[in-house]
């Protein structure tokens, strides 16, 4: 079973949860957020790293700048001077102006957008790390995904839009964490028809349970979603996550869910 | 004017502003750091115009409660779609779209998954395939109680949101210049990526909000690697640093080894959290008089 951790909103806690549900029960951990991977915080173990390459156009001397690439790119990754020019930077990697160029003169060449990193410690976790600079995760994720195997829990990156798809689409069941706020509320609802428009099975966890805000618990129960799990808010779990320390006297907490689950 | 005169010139800024607005992005990789907060802050403080370029979990309109002068639709992703009574069905699209974003037999299309790049549209020999602009989003041209607000709602799943952080900055800065505000607030995304890339650009100055932890500190250093890349100068604060001190102090260490400034901490304060939580806006406490301490900082060197 492939478990997706989400939220919309940042810092709610995809990351304690992750973390702790995969070590807790001895699953596959997978980093999606590879702008901002943290889980190798918490993980540590022997350490290999690959390099992960996306295509982009490289042009030669035989373009006569007639334009074509120009035109059928739709992401403004070509400008074309006397000659065709590619801003790698910008670049989706669909292919579409080599194929299309009426010269041959454009060629698809490496071009580094991250790296993959395996760590061997008492789980294995696998995380993604896109390079700084480049705008698109979804080529990295997608890539670092190739990976998995059929039980993982997968930490997602925040938001709503394509790398958080990208991250839960393939999954069994997503886990959002909420956290009793205004603001996670608004997030979370935005999350949960996301899942909803992907026929995913899904359940919410909140997260620092006891900040004075109940709207979360009123949402889900008005809309009939199921909350699978509270942890409390306390300064011990906080300071344990500063220090990437899991939290181990939640250990039968995290058994528990992870149960409930499968 | 092209927005609702009347109501929009009430709160113009009678200082004329002698150059263009000074443009600065709120961030901080790691999500859930106080940016929002921070930004709403300033606001309250400034009476500035300010951007929610956090589009596709926006959460600054919460806060400040705006009211909304001009909404527009957003259009900026295309999708394909096979016309199936003119597809001879020989699975070229199949063959060449990079993101599975064709179903096989019959030929249709996954808008899940369809990036919009054209290729099948371009390659089909029986010009089977259309491209078909889609509502992606909405922009809003808003007034809150200390001045303007431009802000955005992504659709959900989808796309393009460097494009419409982008179209929410363009706006801002246009409002700003018309009204003579000397400043523009961007209360960014989170993460690295193409969101952020997009609230950084041509920005005077960006202010990382970080927290003291070891997450904090790995994202910010991949935040202030983003902003050398692109040439932004950078301001540090943590916040919550009292959640674990020694870990705060390692940040300021870190920051002065870089030659980056730090504005200094923030205190965890249970007020700013009742405070948010309740949408009592502007904040009083002493966690929000620290923030508007930093903030001073950043303007007397800027404004």
């Amino acid at each position: 079973m492939r478990i997706a951790v989400a939220s919309g909103k940042g810092g709610t806690g995809k990351t304690t949860v992750s973390v702790n549900l995969a070590s807790f029960n001895s699953v596959d951990l997978f980093d999606l957020d590879v702008e901002e991977p943290n889980d190798h915080i918490f993980i540590k173990g022997y350490m290999k790293e690959n390099l992960v390459f996306r295509k982009v156009p490289e042009v030669s001397d035989g373009c006569n700048g007639c334009g074509v690439c120009r035109e059928v790119c739709q992401f403004s990754a070509i400008y074309v001077i006397d000659r065709a020019y590619p801003i790698p930077e910008l670049c989706h990697s669909c292919g579409a102006c080599s194929y299309l160029c009426p010269e041959k003169a454009i060629k698809e060449v490496d071009y580094q957008t991250g790296k993959v990193v395996t760590v061997e410690g008492d789980i294995k976790l696998t995380y993604g790390e896109l390079t700084i600079g480049e705008a698109s995760p979804v080529c990295l994720i997608k890539y670092v995904k190739q990976l998995m195997g059929k039980n993982a829990i997968i930490d997602s990156p925040p938001g709503t839009t394509c790398p958080m798809v990208e991250s839960v689409i393939d999954s069994d069941y997503v886990i959002l964490v909420a956290e009793p706020t205004p603001f996670s509320l608004h997030d979370l609802k935005i999350a949960v028809s996301v899942v909803s428009d992907l026929n995913l099975d899904f359940g919410v966890l909140i997260n620092k349970y006891g900040l004075p805000f109940d709207g979360v618990e009123k949402y889900c129960k008005s809309e009939g979603i199921e909350i699978i799990g509270k942890i409390p808010f306390s300064a011990e779990i906080a300071k344990k996550y500063s220090k990437g320390k899991l939290i181990d006297d939640m250990r039968d907490f995290f058994i528990e869910l992870y149960g409930t689950l499968w | 004017m092209e927005l609702c005169g009347d109501l929009m010139s009430s709160i113009s800024n009678p200082e004329p502003a002698n150059s263009e607005p000074k443009q600065i992005a709120i961030i901080s990789g790691k999500g859930g750091t106080g940016k929002t907060t921070f930004s709403a802050l300033i606001h309250s403080i400034e009476g500035c115009v300010i951007a929610d370029c956090d589009v596709d979990a926006p959460n600054l309109h919460i806060l400040l409660n705006p009211e909304i002068l001009e909404v527009e639709e957003y259009y900026a992703s295309k999708k394909a779609r096979i016309l199936q009574d003119k597809c001879s069905s020989c699975g070229l699209c199949y063959g060449v779209c990079r993101f599975n974003a064709i179903f096989d037999k019959p030929y249709t299309v996954n808008d899940k998954r369809c990036e919009g790049c054209g290729f099948c549209y371009n390659a089909c020999s029986e010009k089977a395939i259309v491209m078909e602009t889609v509502k992606t989003g909405e922009i809003y041209k808003s007034k809150t109680r200390y001045g303007h607000f431009v802000h955005a709602l992504l659709k959900a799943g989808e796309e393009n949101t460097g494009r419409l952080v982008t179209e929410v900055r363009q706006r801002a800065k246009k409002i700003a210049e018309d009204m003579n505000f000397e400043l523009v607030i961007v209360d960014a995304p989170p993460g690295v990526g193409c969101p952020v890339i997009a609230s950084l650009t041509d920005v005077d100055a960006a202010i990382v909000i970080s927290e003291p932890t070891l997450s904090g500190l790995n994202d910010l250093k991949r935040v202030l690697d983003l902003c050398d890349h692109f040439g932004v100068k950078a301001f540090v604060t943590v916040n919550k640093y009292d959640l674990n001190e020694s870990m705060a102090l390692e940040i300021r260490d870190y920051c002065e080894g870089r030659e980056v400034e730090f504005l200094g901490s923030i205190p965890f304060d249970k007020d700013l959290i009742e405070q948010v939580s309740n949408l009592k806006y502007p904040f009083d406490c002493i966690a929000a008089e620290k923030m508007s301490e930093c903030w001073k900082t950043v303007r007397k060197r800027l404004l």
